[in-house]
């Protein structure tokens, strides 16, 4: 069973869980703002776990990781362009 | 051996120079096909923030109708499952035929119970008229933006269990293939791909749940 990792896959499994109860328990609370916050953040940090334990993207070769890389770079650009012209557009308004 | 067969095998020889090449080929064109799919899911992720920046009170109105409760066990059967799955690359890397097959076989139960939950939450959205189109009845001042959250609701849950249907379908043949024939004719990294493509299916329902099942809980 030592060659399965067992343990180390169990702990990554462990904190999953912990941040699914934390993210479900926050939303519960009247944060505010800060439930989206939390939200967002929980779910960030459960992609990076899942993403480096799981995927071992730590593993990978380089080309590898910028081929990874370059899905959430990109997303994130035409996201923010996106954003910047809904979020300021004052034409007509 | 015919002209046809020949030219085959020598193509097929011939695409690799070993199978180092071959192995890294294999990563690099899985987590190509994976950015892809993050674009993919990513405008629907983006749709959903304009309408929900458009019409704030009216996804929070809405949102409180989708199911906590069965929303966060589903996330908690995927993550498991993803658990599962983790397990399964490894006991297939060092060759544990009979493990590799269990917790394939873990994982696809997980990812089964995960769709029948999910047809429940629909059968109960359904009967409640969430569903849009012409039976959709909501509260008449916000009646159109709590429609579009729950399009948005249905396609995004939609396209992700179908994603999740294929992974099932694949592990599926994976795991008879390794339990019937081995090693020799199911190789060990074929389950490592389609291990990413689960760990991948898991991290798009990662964002989905706190988008579609935390809005306004307070």
């Amino acid at each position: 069973m030592k060659a399965l990792a067992l343990r180390s896959h169990v702990l990554v499994w462990l904190a999953l869980m912990a941040l699914l109860a934390l993210s479900a328990g926050s939303s519960l609370l009247p944060l505010g703002v800060f439930n989206l916050v939390s939200n967002l953040a929980i779910g960030i940090a459960k992609a990076a776990l899942v993403l480096y334990f799981f995927m071992r993207i730590g593993k990978s070769r380089p080309i590898v990781r910028i081929a990874a890389a370059a899905g959430i770079v990109w997303l994130a650009l035409l996201c923010g362009l996106a954003l910047s012209d809904v979020l300021f557009r004052t034409a007509g308004s | 051996m015919s002209s046809a067969a020949r030219a085959e095998a020598a193509r097929a020889s011939g695409a690799f120079s070993d199978r180092d090449q071959e192995r890294e080929a294999c990563d690099l064109g899985m987590w190509v096909f994976l950015t892809t799919e993050t674009l993919f899911f990513g405008v629907l992720f983006f749709g959903y923030l304009m309408a929900r920046l458009r019409f704030p009170e009216a996804f929070a109105a809405a949102g409180r109708h989708t199911d906590f409760a069965l929303g966060t066990s589903n996330t908690a059967v995927l993550l498991t499952s993803s658990l599962a799955m983790a397990l399964a690359v490894r006991a297939a890397a060092i060759r544990r035929r009979r493990w590799a097959v269990l917790l394939l076989g873990a994982t696809l139960t997980l990812g089964v119970a995960f769709l029948v939950i999910k047809g429940f939450e629909y059968r109960a959205e359904y009967l409640q008229h969430l569903v849009p189109g012409a039976g959709f009845h909501f509260d008449a001042a916000q009646r159109d933006a709590a429609e579009l959250f729950f399009w948005l609701y249905f396609v995004m849950t939609g396209i992700h269990a179908v994603h999740l249907a294929i992974g099932i379908a694949v592990i599926g043949v994976i795991a008879a293939r390794v339990g019937f024939r081995g090693f020799a004719a199911q190789s060990p990294q074929s389950v490592e791909m389609a291990g990413l493509y689960w760990h991948f299916v898991d991290i798009v329902w990662i964002f989905i749940y706190p988008c579609l099942y935390l809005i306004a809980r307070s």
